[in-house]
């Protein structure tokens, strides 16, 4: 690295700044260095750091890694205007331009050239091991469990031996980075592997695969048992042994003073616990390279299936077709086809939308029964929801509003919702995955009840508030505690994950509870979400929560199991109370009138209520009017005393010049069956009375009330981001790395080739196996 | 009384087999070990973690050193009164947040990336003939935001050492593995084997990837050593204590934690490692105590200032864990050695959160209890305020310094604290 020293003339804290390797080339550089100093250095130095951020140091800085990150943060502040702050003089559209080519310079297209980036030995993560396993030993791990006759699926032999993965910086558990920074237990391996070698004393299946023959004690000549440990040591290290690999090996089989069995078991223990097994090498190369065939089925293998390459693969891989990209993409389809790829779904899906979670909440140890079945059917929901983006060739886009999803009666009972089917019809159909387990509880005799397999198909969705992955089940939950919901958490979480907006945690929150103390001083008591807009309105905190918010409470018509709120259930407090004569009902839709007592507010919202009390029927409502003189307001859809969702609320905007007083209340109603049906009406103005509702609002696009308008929003001003965010996200599970400014060429090829294809999840995949960085490697 | 005397090679045999075992008791109680050697009983060290902090309120000791009243937290710990240090005012970090907290009770800072925590400075030192440099513990489940969430011990690398959460795993690793002469032999061929290869790729390696292979020559490497340790262990002969299955108790959350705190016990008085940790509550802990008939999630209960319902839930949680604490004390008291001295006679234990007032995430004054026996060199039954609020580091010195290990300064420390140490 060279150091340039650069005396400056023009600094007000006359520093003698040494700028680093960055600047060594090009005027663009020099006049950006120059830039910073005018522009930005007087309020972000070693002395006044505003906001944290010291400009000198970073132009001295040599740790490039540290100050891509850095300067990337420079560059969206300058895009988005932030900076210079409104107080200071912006930049002119000529300086803009300045800093954006030399940052492409100098991040995006480093030396004028696009860069594959490079990734870090990959270790296997626990669900790769595990099926890596399976293909190597032939020995079923995972079938064993799925097809348990219990209700909530235990955990497999390799789960109970490793811990479930941290997410990386890349968003997922497969992050190289990760990985390599968690110590090896290497005894752990041993005694998992030996424990699953022993399988083999009496699993002929396997034995046969192995050895070419199943009957033990094993009579392989030595060219046999050659054969053997060579056939082996390629399958575990996806590679031919090397012949000093293979010498090891073979003197370790050959010491051993015990039957051939035996010595074949030790020897591939040694094997699986060899790193090349453990990691996936690539072969170093000086520079960038493309990926060998062999290399690119290895990832493409583990992309698609997390899992090592088939037969299929190996072979074309060995004659060097894979590279040509129409067999590239037949075998995409071909994977795509196999049930193997459910590990997208687990894997890609449920660390992207962590639905992933929901499976150690519905761990064998927990207390319910009932819980850890309802959590676990949940996880199956959004797992074959995401599946079914891949399985009817859908446009990503409906990750936000997908109007399907994958329920069986029982769940769909508990969500209060109909279980209706759908028939999606689609050109493109890959056949479908099933998971097994028990979700239905049946009673089998008095008093004793089973856990039937009630397998999720495709439903319709009718709710718009439904649609979508944000408001299926697990998001809700994962979202939540048992106790209660976190708007802030629901949030965060559209943001991180459905637009790839990032937070960091900041570090001086102030407490809730002193916002509570300093409003509750001032003799105010506010409500959950109104002392939550103070807290977060600090400034500082808006930048994050004028996004957090404003979803978060569109999501708060939610429980923290995924359910509507039962505040329809229940009376409202407050309000002008009203009710009927039972006997008065009849069983054909009649006006029935009451006189309000109490003022309307002008310019308001007033909501009715009907609630149930008692009584064998319910009342039902065709429509409701509020009435004065001769203005008459009208709601209109049907709903019922009691009722689920919305649908025993009716509400009206009372206009601005309305009279005050003299309201009369009209429904259209019928008894449900009889006339024996008790219940209270509930008339309350909005108290945000004289403001109109606007509902919450993104810094961009309409207002929004429920989480139907919210995922119009997303979809009509956002609609970039979210595409945008996909692609981001696939690439990097694909890549097992975080993405750098130089996958920008890349996430902007792989756009433009798939908007042409509808955005749809199977192209943006092909998209990503055909992309630079992934058939591509580089070393430094 | 019939003396039982069950040989390991017979017991080992039977592994995979729950064998019912006469209880320890009968066990502990026959003496004439052997000891030919002279060995001196070591000094381990044990931490036991809990997330979430505490109610200053509740836990607040006042007092003078000799005489001073135990807080409602720590009235579990009345009994071992004598035992205990209580300290007060260690610590000078500023309000931080979950990730960091497990960092600065096992480094002295708030650090996403730490390295080198104090447990393994000691183990470094301590630990280098034990079948297991250190063994850590954990009841809770992993977290999958953050390293730091789930674990308490990193090396000098920055690596999060290996935490085991399965607790028939733990007994497995600790009372099984590598005691069989056999199962050693194995491995010690099988991984000579491994050897090789990756040396080799180790030189064709580019740079950054040689991290990774170091990594993986480094695990292959501490196998060697517990095998290498257990052999000489069993040379010299010096113990052979058997350990009954039944220690491993699954199901509830307090049976979890018994077994893990017993397994921490167990393990000091095989001397399997003489270094342990373990964690009781997660920094993220959003457990509901039910069996303690609490309703709110731990962490929300940690935000106390909201009612004094939470508060109360949170007081009694946290009583709780202190309870554990005591409990494990008393396991190690039940353990004799060969002179009629108990495992907790030589031990130092420590047992505390990363926060303080749990709500405001504050990192000064952080709630600690140290622990030791008759034997352990600490100056005990005493209540230690530290006005001057030293850095934490101070206090990890303290117990690095007193384990042994020749340093002047760790982390961002400042000197040990004085009046931990008997003099």
């Amino acid at each position: 690295m060279r150091i340039v020293c650069f005396a400056l003339a023009q600094s007000l804290l006359s520093q003698m700044l040494m700028i680093s390797w960055l600047f060594a080339d090009g005027v663009n550089a020099a006049q950006v260095s120059q830039m910073v100093q005018d522009k930005c250095i007087d309020c972000h130095n070693a002395v006044d750091k505003n906001g944290g951020v010291d400009l000198g140091a970073l132009l001295e800085s040599e740790n490039i890694q540290e100050s891509i990150l850095l300067w990337e943060k420079v560059e969206t502040v300058i895009e988005s205007g932030r900076m210079p702050p409104d107080s200071s003089e912006p930049l002119s559209d000529d300086q803009r331009r300045l800093f954006a080519g030399w940052f492409v310079e100098q991040f995006v297209l480093p030396g004028g050239i696009q860069h594959a980036g490079h990734v870090l030995p990959r270790r296997l993560t626990r669900e790769e091991l595990q099926n890596t396993l399976e293909d190597v030993l032939h020995l079923p791990i995972r079938s064993e469990v799925t097809n348990s006759r219990l209700h909530v699926i235990p955990d497999t032999l390799i789960e109970k031996f490793f811990p479930t993965g941290v997410i990386g910086e890349s968003g997922f558990s497969n992050d190289a980075e990760t990985l390599s920074r968690e110590s090896l237990n290497l005894q752990k391996y041993a005694r998992c592997f030996a424990l699953l070698l022993s399988r083999l004393d009496t699993d002929s299946t396997a034995r046969e695969k192995l050895f070419g023959t199943e009957t033990i004690p094993l009579h392989l000549n030595d060219e046999e048992a050659d054969a053997v440990l060579r056939d082996f040591g390629r399958s575990a290290f996806r590679r031919d042994l090397t012949e000093l690999e293979f010498t090891t090996y073979k003197k370790l089989y050959a010491r051993k003073n015990t039957t051939q069995f035996e010595a074949f078991k030790s020897s591939m223990l040694a094997i699986l616990l060899s790193s090349p097994f453990l990691y996936r090498f690539e072969e170093p190369v000086d520079g960038q390279a493309p990926v060998s065939d062999q290399e690119l089925a290895v990832r493409l293998a583990y992309f698609l299936w997390s899992a090592p390459p088939d037969l299929e693969l190996v072979q074309l891989a060995s004659v060097n077709q894979l590279q040509n990209e129409d067999v590239l993409i037949e075998q995409v389809d071909r994977m795509l086809r196999d049930p193997k790829r459910i590990a997208l779904a687990e894997n890609l899906g449920g660390e992207w939308f962590d639905y992933k979670k929901l499976r150690q909440k519905s761990s064998v140890d927990r207390r319910s029964d009932r819980m850890a079945g309802f959590y676990r059917t949940q996880y199956e929901e959004s797992c074959l929801l995401f599946d079914s983006f891949l399985r009817y060739d859908q446009s990503l886009l409906r990750i936000v509003d997908a109007d399907w999803i994958f329920l069986n009666r029982h769940q769909a009972g508990i969500y209060g919702t109909q279980f209706v089917e759908h028939d999606m019809q689609s050109e493109l159909s890959l056949p479908p995955i099933s998971i097994h387990f028990r979700t239905m509880k049946q009673k089998v005799s008095e008093g004793s009840y089973e856990y039937r397999h009630a397998p999720l198909t495709l439903a319709r969705r009718q709710d718009p508030n439904r649609f979508g992955l944000i408001t299926t089940g697990s998001t809700l939950s994962a979202t939540s505690t048992e106790n209660r919901t976190s708007p802030i958490r629901r949030g965060v979480w559209v943001m991180e994950r459905v637009l790839g907006r990032e937070f960091e945690v900041p570090e001086d929150v102030p407490d809730l509870e002193e916002t509570q103390a300093r409003v509750e001083k001032s003799n105010g008591k506010l409500e959950f979400n109104e002392l939550l807009k103070m807290h977060s309105s600090q400034a500082g905190c808006s930048a994050c929560h004028q996004y957090i918010d404003p979803v978060g409470f569109a999501l708060e018509t939610f429980d923290q199991y995924g359910l509507p709120r039962p505040d329809q259930f229940s009376t409202p407090e407050g309000g002008e109370k009203l009710t009927w004569d039972p006997r008065t009902i009849s069983g054909n839709y009649t006006d029935r009138r009451w006189e309000l007592e109490e003022a309307l507010v002008a310019g308001a919202r007033t909501k009715i209520f009907f609630n149930y009390t008692k009584g064998r029927h319910r009342l039902d409502i065709r429509n409701v009017r509020l009435k004065s003189l001769d203005l008459e307001l009208v709601d209109e859809h049907f709903g019922f005393t009691g009722g689920a969702r919305r649908d025993n609320v009716w509400e009206f905007t009372i206009p601005a010049d309305a009279p005050e007083g003299g309201w009369t209340l009209i429904a259209n109603v019928k008894g449900d069956g009889g006339n024996d049906s008790h219940g209270i009406i509930t008339v309350i103005g909005d108290d945000a009375a004289a403001k109109e509702d606007t509902g919450s609002r993104l810094p961009r696009g309409k207002s929004f009330r429920s989480p139907a308008e919210l995922k119009d929003v997303l979809l009509s001003d956002y609609r970039d981001q979210v595409i945008d965010h996909a692609i981001r996200r696939v690439l990097a599970y694909a890549l097992g790395r975080k993405l750098l400014p130089i996958d920008r060429v890349a996430v902007d090829e792989i756009k433009s080739r798939i908007a042409d294809d509808g955005y749809r999840f199977n192209a943006l995949i092909k998209a990503v196996v055909l992309s630079y960085p992934f058939r591509n490697k580089e070393f430094n | 009384m019939t003396r039982f005397r069950i040989p390991r090679r017979s017991f080992l045999r039977g592994a995979g087999v729950c064998m019912a075992l006469p209880t320890l008791e009968i066990m502990s109680g026959f003496a004439a070990e052997r000891n030919p050697s002279g060995h001196a009983i070591p000094l381990r060290l044990g931490i036991f973690h809990k997330g979430n902090g505490i109610d200053p309120r509740a836990w607040q000791v006042e007092g003078t050193e000799d005489d001073f009243q135990l807080s409602q937290n720590l009235e579990p710990l009345s009994k071992v009164k004598q035992d205990i240090i209580v300290l007060s005012n260690v610590s000078n970090q500023p309000k931080g947040d979950h990730y960091g907290a497990m960092p600065l009770f096992m480094t002295g800072v708030q650090n996403r990336n730490p390295k080198h925590t104090f447990d393994q400075v000691i183990a470094d030192q301590i630990g280098t003939s034990t079948a297991f440099k250190s063994f850590q513990l954990s009841a809770e489940p992993v977290d999958i935001r953050s390293t730091t969430l789930n674990s308490l011990a990193y090396d000098q690398q920055g690596r999060a050492k290996f935490v085991e959460r399965n607790a028939q795993f733990a007994f497995d690793r600790l009372f099984r593995g590598l005691n069989d002469a056999g199962v050693r032999g194995e491995l010690t061929s099988v991984l000579d084997a491994v050897l090789g290869p990756s040396r080799d790729l180790m030189k064709r390696a580019s740079r950054t990837d040689k991290v990774v292979v170091s990594n993986y020559l480094d695990a292959v490497r501490e196998v060697e050593l517990a095998i290498e340790n257990q052999e000489k262990v069993e040379k010299i002969g010096v113990r052979e204590r058997v350990v009954s299955n039944e220690v491993v108790q699954l199901g509830s959350f307090p049976e979890k934690m018994k077994t893990m705190s017993d397994l921490v016990a167990l393990a000091f008085w095989t001397d399997a490692t003489r270094v342990a940790s373990c964690i009781m509550a997660l920094e993220s802990s959003r457990r509901i105590h039910d069996f303690l008939e609490l309703k709110a999630d731990f962490h929300w209960s940690s935000h106390f200032d909201r009612n004094e319902d939470l508060a109360r839930q949170f007081n009694t949680a946290n009583t709780w864990y202190v309870d554990q604490f005591r409990l494990a004390i008393e396991k190690m008291k039940s353990l004799k050695e060969y002179d009629g001295s108990s495992v907790f006679d030589h031990s130092v234990l420590m047992f505390g959160s990363g926060l303080s007032h749990g709500g405001q995430h504050v990192g000064s004054n952080l709630p600690i209890v140290l622990a030791g026996g008759k034997s352990s060199g600490l100056n005990t039954g005493k209540f230690l305020d530290y006005p001057d609020q030293p850095p934490h580091a101070n206090c990890l010195l303290t117990l690095i310094q007193h384990f042994g290990v020749d340093l002047e300064q760790y982390s961002n420390s400042t000197g040990p604290l004085d009046r931990i140490r008997k003099v």
